[in-house]
């Protein structure tokens, strides 16, 4: 251990941590070691740290460290411990995500250790938090205490999540690995439906006897493309359920995909080959695997897993009680199965809580609670088995500490990854309209539409669940007159009920400044044509997205930014928004972004086949053609052609990849034949072909983008060569301007790529003259060309563009 | 503190604000985004981290590789926040000297952008940010009192008062005898 202690409360802890762990630890500071001496290089030692749960921030030079709590679960002094740690190593913050752990932001790498071993100190791990493993295993944090759990599933939970951690069967995946456990088929908490594993509690009758089990469900995601879970197992019994997610493991392994990354979650594996011969596989392997203890043993030891209250059960003395309490008892409090027992939630603004409050928190429930202390997927804690005649005291205590918000997981509790603020995948600020929109939904002119969700997602990844919100949002952007505007594409209609049981559809996108002006427009819509007790997502439905889209069409004009340049700041930002922060990001956006069109063109696939259930099959039609050209489009930008219209992308797209043969031409006659044909015409049997169709046009542009991409690692970068000198060819220098490009009005990252392609067949030596904007493109462009080894001869402004020299490296 | 001590080397030092005044909070992260675009070479920062949304949070931060300088409401008690992250150079004494006038330096530049902020410096709040290293005990706390009544000789009597929960940081509240302003601490500990 390199630490110096001289506090000997922390010193004692520390030195309890056991051996196995110390070791992790002293393996994870000789790497970090060895990386900053540059004696491993950067690829390996970044799989390696987010391994450790260490994940680098957007902004250079800091990380995000997150943390595992499996279920949510923690202990007073666990949440001491947490405090300090924000305090001493980040910024002061605990930030508690979606998948009930903890992040911590703007962490020096050189902190890393010291703050895994203060939380390791208190059986804390950052192991697996992040990386293609096994992520923190989520649960309903009601577990055990709700009236409508079959059982309690903590223990199970437990049990699977200390089973995978560390297993060498589950740190080889393509893709991470999501699970949650569920204790009831019907309602929110669980979410199992958009897991890749997702057990929920289950009893059956076997040889007269109730035997435990579960309903076993796999497959699941939301992502930018969701997936509902399939059922692998209507009964699972719960002896079953450790080999049997030990075997999933590795079918996933040697089955799911690897080199594309966007396809290689398990729920495209299931997708592509069906779930009867997903079970099949995962029996196979179940019949090889050799018997391991621990896939019973902990059975023997569920009741250690039960809780008990520190109070005797009581009942609140219902008169006088103030109106603030009345509120938020009325919104944050549960009764639990027990009488005279309640569960109540502390409401985290986003999920966001100081070390003092946390450590305040941590006193408070020392005098109510024992440690039945559960993070919450919408962010929030809730304190299990409070003593229902303690609730005022609690409330007060609470509300001395500035933890006595109401309206947990209600509209007002807005959901939101934390985007722009730290994300690298970031496009829009979540937190920023979170914030907002929180704000708003606060006063009680809300409070007759305080069951609707709102959840947000700085990019289509879904970190913010937005599928499932009745209203959600996504990141996005658009540009205009050379400025670019944050944007957030519109979702509606998502179902938490029933484990996640639907997801939302995109209605387009509107400026992010006018999302909270939209949301009050729909929040009308439905206020004046709701029936009564309508579901937001069935009055979605009823109505129809041409009526929404309607609504929508007011808020989505963005003004020119001389006219308004309010559009193109972000939430609590002074700076104008650029896709990128810092600079020499072309490179990593243009990879962004053929992804993300990429993706959206699965969207638009999955769109068309929600409506050709509905039978609407000219609609199915035009969505597929759409996925086609987003598909075409995506592929185009990898040659610098920004995209047009349909019958350009068509043109372009004819000439450079169906002509050139990378693309296979039978599948490319499907985007002609679409865009020819009378899509009115088409029946049921034509909408289905038509999905057919497309999807094979799409996945052959995922598959050309992956070739592409595994040219790019076979190419020696220039920059990383470290051939010595005098083995070198010499480079013969020629002094002379062999082209120019005129880049003026091209924006990032089609510029660089032009002018990359144009590079790419000159000699070495041989001098390019490029002229770009000022802006983004004058920040990224020498800096993307200097990475790819360049050299940048000259810059010179002329007028309100840029000239550069560029001459061509080895 | 002796040499076989340890070196001071996470501090921080909030100077509290004039509550008399109001904080416009959008004004501060103008500021500290015009901070953010200015020259590298003279300041180094990578964002700025806004929790205004939380009640008696962190505030609005500025972030740098070496420091945060933030408007901090933690315990409702708004000050000018200066949290060290790598050492500065020297004796601890010395680094105690730099920790005064950095945060009065950034102070006096928030009190000339017109945002709200006006310093109180009848306190000095001092916090060892380093748990391990620095227990909240009383020998501790004597150790720092004596390397701030050296550091901040020059500045005239001084009392100091502690939060002596042992979970809590080291911490010190220097009270000068005849309080100075921000600038008066800014150019170096006062002659």
């Amino acid at each position: 251990m390199s630490l110096t202690v001289r506090n000997a409360d922390i010193a004692s802890k520390i030195a309890s941590i056991p051996p196995e762990i110390e070791r992790e630890l002293n393996v994870f500071e000789i790497e970090l070691d060895r990386f900053q001496n540059d004696d491993i290089p950067e690829n390996i030692f970044t799989e390696f740290r987010l391994r450790h749960g260490v994940y680098g921030q957007r902004q250079d030079g800091v990380q995000m460290i997150r943390i595992k709590i499996p279920f949510g679960g923690v202990t007073t002094e666990q949440m001491e411990v947490l405090a300090d740690v924000s305090e001493e190593y980040a910024d002061g913050v605990s930030h508690i995500t979606t998948r009930q752990d903890i992040q911590y932001h703007f962490v020096k790498i050189s902190d890393a250790p010291a703050l895994m071993r203060r939380l390791a100190s208190v059986g804390i791990t950052t192991r697996e938090a992040c990386g293609n493993v096994v992520r923190n295993v989520t649960a309903c944090p009601e577990a055990g205490v709700c009236a409508d759990d079959a059982f309690d599933v903590t223990p199970y939970a437990k049990a699977l999540a200390n089973f995978l951690l560390r297993h060498p069967e589950a740190q080889n995946f393509g893709r991470k690995f999501k699970i949650a456990f569920s204790g009831c088929e019907d309602k929110a908490c669980g979410l199992a439906n958009m897991h890749d594993i997702g057990p929920i509690a289950a009893l059956k009758e076997v040889d007269g006897e109730m035997k435990r089990g579960f309903r076993f469900l796999v497959g699941g995601g939301l992502g930018a493309v969701p997936h509902q879970a399939k059922v692998l197992y209507d009964f699972l019994p719960e002896e079953e359920l450790l080999p049997v997610s030990q075997a999933i493991a590795r079918v996933f392994t040697q089955h799911g995909e690897r080199k594309r990354r966007m396809k290689a979650r398990m729920k495209f594996l299931i997708a592509k080959i069906g779930i009867d011969e997903f079970r099949r596989l995962v029996e196979e392997e179940r019949e090889k695997l050799d018997f391991d203890p621990r896939w019973t043993e902990y059975l023997n030891h569920l009741k250690d897993s039960e809780e008990s209250p520190l109070k005797p059960p009581s009942t609140l003395d219902e008169t006088d009680l103030p109106d603030d309490f009345l509120r938020w008892k009325e919104r944050n409090v549960k009764p639990q199965r027990e009488e005279g027992y309640v569960s109540a939630q502390v409401t985290l603004p986003l999920g966001d809580i100081t070390a003092d409050q946390f450590r305040d928190l941590a006193a408070v429930c020392r005098k109510y609670v024992k440690d039945t202390i559960r993070l919450t997927v919408p962010q929030n804690i809730l304190v299990r088995w409070l003593s229902e005649g303690d609730l005022l005291d609690f409330y007060n205590d609470l509300k001395a500490i500035h933890l006595d918000d109401f309206g947990t997981e209600g509209i007002s509790d807005v959901l939101a990854c934390p985007g722009t603020d730290s994300c690298k995948l970031g496009i829009s600020s979540s937190r920023g309209l979170a914030a907002v929109l929180r704000e708003k939904f606060l006063d009680e002119s809300y409070d007759d539409v305080r069951h609707l969700s709102v959840k947000i997602s700085g990019c289509p990844n879904s970190c913010g669940q937005h599928h499932i919100a009745d209203i959600g949002f996504f990141g996005s952007i658009m540009r205009k007159g050379g400025h670019v505007a944050p944007h957030f594409q519109v979702v509606l209609g998502g179902q938490q009920q029933g484990n996640a049981q639907s997801f939302g559809l995109a209605v387009g996108k509107v400026p992010s400044k006018q999302a909270p002006a939209f949301v009050d427009r729909l929040l009308d819509l439905y206020r004046a044509q709701a029936e009564e007790g309508e579901a937001f997502a069935s009055f979605v439905e009823r109505i129809g997205v041409q009526t929404v889209k309607e609504n929508l069409s007011e808020f989505n004009d963005l003004p020119e930014f001389d006219d308004d340049d309010s559009f193109y700041f972000d939430w609590g930002q002074a700076r104008e928004f650029s896709l990128q922060s810092g600079t020499g990001e072309c490179a990593g956006e243009l990879v962004d972004l053929v992804e993300f069109m990429l993706t959206e063109a699965d969207r638009w696939l999955y769109e068309a086949a929600l409506r050709f259930e509905k039978d609407l099959y000219e609609a199915t039609a035009l969505h597929t053609l759409q996925g086609m050209q987003r598909a075409a489009d995506a592929l185009l930008t990898t040659k610098g052609i920004q995209q047009k219209d349909l019958q350009t992308t068509a043109a372009d797209f004819k000439r450079e990849f169906v002509e050139t043969a990378q693309f296979w031409a039978p599948f490319a006659e499907f985007f002609d034949k679409y865009i020819e044909m009378d899509k009115s015409a088409l029946n049921e049997e034509g909408a289905h072909i038509a999905i057919e169709e497309a999807t094979l046009f799409v996945e052959q542009a995922h598959e050309v983008y992956g070739r592409m991409q595994i040219q790019a690692e076979k190419k020696p970068r220039t920059a990383a060569k470290k051939a010595p000198k005098a083995a070198a060819k010499p480079a013969e220098k020629v002094e002379e301007i062999v082209d120019s490009l005129d880049l003026k009005g091209v924006a990032c990252p089609y510029n660089y790529v032009r002018t990359k392609l144009r590079m790419e067949q000159m000699n070495v030596g041989e001098l390019l003259e490029i002229t770009i904007d000022d802006g983004e493109p004058i920040r990224n462009v020498p800096a993307s060309l200097k990475n790819d080894g360049q050299e940048v001869v000259d810059t010179k402004k002329i007028g309100s563009h840029y000239r550069l020299i560029i001459r061509k490296a080895e | 503190m002796n040499n076989d001590t340890l070196s001071l080397d996470r501090i921080d030092l909030k100077l509290f604000l004039d509550d008399s005044v109001e904080v416009d909070w959008e004004g501060c992260v103008q500021v500290f985004t015009h901070w953010l675009k200015a020259d590298p070479d003279e300041e180094e920062w990578l964002d700025i981290a806004d929790y205004t949304h939380m009640p008696q949070g962190p505030g609005v931060l500025v972030i740098g590789p070496e420091k945060h300088v933030s408007i901090d409401d933690r315990r409702g008690e708004l000050g000018v926040l200066y949290s060290r992250r790598e050492p500065f150079s020297g004796t601890n004494i010395e680094r105690l000297q730099q920790l005064v006038s950095e945060t009065a330096r950034f102070a006096c530049l928030l009190e000339e952008a017109d945002v709200g902020v006006k310093v109180k410096t009848d306190r000095l709040e001092f916090v060892v940010n380093d748990r391990l290293g620095f227990p909240n005990d009383a020998e501790t706390a004597a150790a720092l009192e004596a390397d701030l009544r050296a550091a901040l000789a020059s500045a005239g009597e001084l009392s100091f008062e502690r939060d002596e929960d042992p979970g809590q940081r080291l911490n010190l509240i220097a009270h000068p005898a005849e309080p100075l302003t921000a600038a008066d601490w800014a150019d170096g500990v006062p002659e």
